[in-house]
């Protein structure tokens, strides 16, 4: 069998039947190929209808096509040579063709225009080194990105991190609860913010230990399905810090609430004197405006109530002084407890004798000192005398007594191992209810009436006691209420090595 | 009254100046009394007539502010009454409304314990007499509908030495002020002269203790006040 071989390329060439068998199947191999191809590109098309290379995809179909027409027309004309129609569709794919390079040449600089490779390394590096964990999660909670900062602050590799549950990343009491969110989160579609979830997250290093964390949530849609997308922020160090601050305004918060109630006592401490001072001058000067004689004895004594009614008030204002001192930078020094506890109680004294509360102080002789903020420690006294105080004088069942009693406790565990002091403060007041015992400590938990107390003074004296290394209690035992301060003593043998 | 009938007992518990001020008002005439506190006060007033009682608030056993509250649930009127102190813890829109007549801070010079004290002890007619040369730093007019709707409405109270009213303007405790109120539905008008003893800006009241009334409204406010008979001396509102 003799046929026309290569006729579409405008020569002939008659060739033997192995070669023309051989060209027959390839150019319907290549005609059966084209048609799939072009209903692939025109598929394409059709569901991508924003893509911008449409038009360019849909031209190369056509001519594609075009082609595999051609190819099935030269198969066709070795039994029917239908010469016209063959070269037709040959023209037909020639316009088709040159479309194609007229919309490819179009958009050629477009594409060039995109540095592909480098923004991909770009984008792909500013993901790895952001400050926070990215991490992408399926449906089912695998974990299928994970950048560079997600090993760091999880201590995972990679390998690890792909592929694994991201509830491993949860601390264990919350991960039942953290399956459900997540699946609640997918239902809801909507993202979460860091900031609305700021409060107490935590997640879990692989070694176990727990930091607080702060989590944004997306959502991501694709046609694989639904994945969201965590961005995890490590916030130890601002937690500390906040922490920190909280208890600087703690502090500060207590320090004004002393002042307050001792400015409404220094008002009457001071004005008294004042007064007595005023009304002994004015009634000299009243004797010598009218020319009187003044007797020698109405000088002197008029003076000496003078002197002995300055030096009252100004007592009354070095207390107060000495108690408005910050006083949490001050060195710690060594503080003979006696001394510390007869400021307290003088700064106190005249508000709990005109109360008639009898404020007696058992301190022992010979005593060790105490490495202490004295000005701290003063606090805490005036801060339980205070108490003390309001807990006998707003209870009418109370007996109106309140009792500084000073003990010395051998070293033990208790105390880091060093020998302790005891610095009880006891009251006649009608005691602490066993529901409120729990919360007493708590900031801004208080019993007085509203106004009366903030509710930060127990507190923050608890806190002043632990930096001090020792404690602050309310004791169990039955009796009278009684709050003990220890506070660990000077080992006499290491002050003198130090010495 | 003179000052040579008056009896003044005078309760403070810093003793010295309870001798100093005993010795001031016992050279201007008065008959004076002494007490260190408040339970003391009482047992004095039990056995004695006393016109009128200077305390200070702030005493160990019983302070000024219970004292004053106990004489009140009394049978017999109480005297009238002073307080002297340096403390700052009280509310003076409470105190007045106690019935206390002045409020004398710490320390204070003979003439002015003496000056307070004489004018508390005349009578209210007499007190309201004569109008100050002075010209008063602030003047408040009101105009409202009728007296007993607006004592209703607490826009208005009368006590028995002054008032206490609705206003929005900024004022300032120990200001003189010129008032003029008119209630439109009785004809009534109040034009006086007074003191500022109490301001609450939150709420926007004030209270007014009279220095000067008018001669043309002394007669029916004194008529209101004898048939109300109040105990506030500067009402709370």
């Amino acid at each position: 069998m003799i046929g026309l071989l290569g006729l579409t390329h405008g020569f002939g060439v008659f060739a033997g039947t192995g070669l023309l068998r051989l060209h027959l199947v390839s150019e319907s191999l290549i005609a059966l190929a084209c048609f799939p191809i072009s209903i692939a590109l025109l598929r394409i098309v059709r569901s991508r209808r924003g893509f911008r290379y449409n038009v360019a995809l849909f031209c190369l179909a056509a001519s594609i096509l075009a082609c595999g027409l051609t190819y099935g027309m030269e198969v066709l004309t070795q039994w029917r040579p239908l010469f016209w129609v063959s070269v037709a569709i040959e023209a037909a794919a020639a316009i088709a063709l040159i479309a194609v390079l007229v919309v490819l040449l179009r958009i050629t600089p477009n594409i060039l225009a995109v540095p592909h490779k480098l923004a991909d390394s770009r984008f792909r590096e500013l993901i790895e080194d952001a400050p926070d964990a990215i991490l992408q999660v399926d449906e089912r909670g695998t974990i299928v990105i994970a950048n560079r900062t997600a090993e760091r602050i999880f201590g995972y590799s990679r390998v690890e991190l792909l592929g694994s549950n991201v509830d491993q990343l949860v601390p264990q009491p919350s991960r039942a609860a953290h399956a459900q969110q997540r699946a609640g989160f997918l239902r809801s579609g909507v993202p979460m913010s860091m900031e609305k979830r700021v409060g107490d997250l935590y997640a879990r290093r692989k070694d176990g230990t727990e930091f607080p964390a702060e989590i944004g949530l997306s959502p991501v849609k694709t046609e694989a399905g639904f994945f969201v997308t965590a961005v995890v922020r490590d916030v130890t160090g601002r937690k500390s810090l906040e922490r920190e601050l909280q208890q600087e305004r703690d502090l500060r918060g207590q320090r004004v609430e002393v002042l307050a109630r001792l400015a409404a006592d220094l008002a009457h401490e001071i004005k008294n004197p004042l007064a007595i001072i005023h009304a002994r001058a004015s009634d000299l000067a009243e004797l010598t405006a009218h020319g009187l004689p003044l007797p020698a004895l109405a000088v002197e004594q008029t003076c000496d109530s003078i002197l002995k009614t300055t030096e009252r008030a100004i007592r009354v204002i070095r207390g107060v002084q000495a108690l408005a001192h910050e006083g949490s930078h001050d060195p710690m020094q060594p503080v003979d407890i006696h001394g510390l506890i007869d400021q307290a109680v003088e700064l106190l004294q005249t508000r709990f004798a005109t109360h008639g509360i009898a404020l007696e102080t058992l301190v022992p002789d010979g005593l060790p000192m105490v490495e202490c903020r004295e000005v701290q420690i003063e606090q805490v006294l005036v801060n339980l005398l205070n108490n003390a105080f309001d807990a006998i004088d707003g209870d009418p069942r109370s007996r109106p007594w309140v009792q500084v009693r000073v003990s010395m406790q051998p070293a033990s565990d208790a105390v880091g191992g060093a020998a302790a002091v005891h610095i009880d403060v006891l009251d006649g007041g009608p005691g602490v209810s066993p529901h409120d015992r729990g919360r007493l400590m708590q900031t801004f938990f208080t019993t007085k009436p509203r106004g009366a107390g903030m509710g930060i003074g127990l507190s923050v004296s608890r806190s002043i006691a632990q930096d001090h290394g020792g404690t602050l209690v309310l004791l169990d035992a039955e009796g009278p209420t009684c709050f003990r301060l220890t506070l660990p003593v000077l080992d006499p043998q290491s002050e003198g090595a130090s010495a | 009254m003179r000052s040579d009938q008056a009896s003044i007992l005078v309760v403070d518990d810093e003793l010295e100046l309870l001798e100093i001020f005993s010795a001031w008002l016992g050279r201007n005439g008065y008959r004076v009394f002494t007490a260190p506190n408040g339970a003391e006060a009482l047992n004095v007033l039990r056995t004695q007539k006393v016109d009128l009682l200077l305390s200070d608030i702030r005493m160990p056993v019983m302070d000024g502010v219970t004292l004053v509250r106990t004489l009140n649930q009394m049978e017999t009127p109480p005297p009238k009454i002073i307080f002297v102190t340096g403390y700052g813890n009280f509310s003076r829109r409470e105190i007045f409304a106690m019935g206390v007549e002045a409020l004398l801070d710490k320390p204070l010079s003979r003439p002015v314990l003496i000056e307070a004290l004489d004018r508390c002890l005349l009578d209210s007619a007499d007190k309201w007499l004569t109008p100050s040369p002075e010209p008063a730093a602030q003047r408040i007019l009101l105009e409202l509908e009728g007296l007993e709707d607006a004592t209703a409405a607490s826009a208005f109270a009368l006590g028995r030495g002054g008032c206490c009213l609705a206003c929005q303007l900024p004022l300032k405790e120990g200001v003189s002020i010129d008032l003029s109120v008119r209630f439109a539905r009785e004809g009534l008008s109040i034009e006086a002269q007074g003191t500022v003893v109490w301001v609450d800006a939150e709420q926007g009241k004030v209270g007014i203790a009279f220095d000067y009334l008018h001669p043309q409204c002394r007669s029916w406010v004194m008529a209101r006040i004898n048939s109300e008979n109040p105990r506030s001396f500067v009402p709370q509102g």
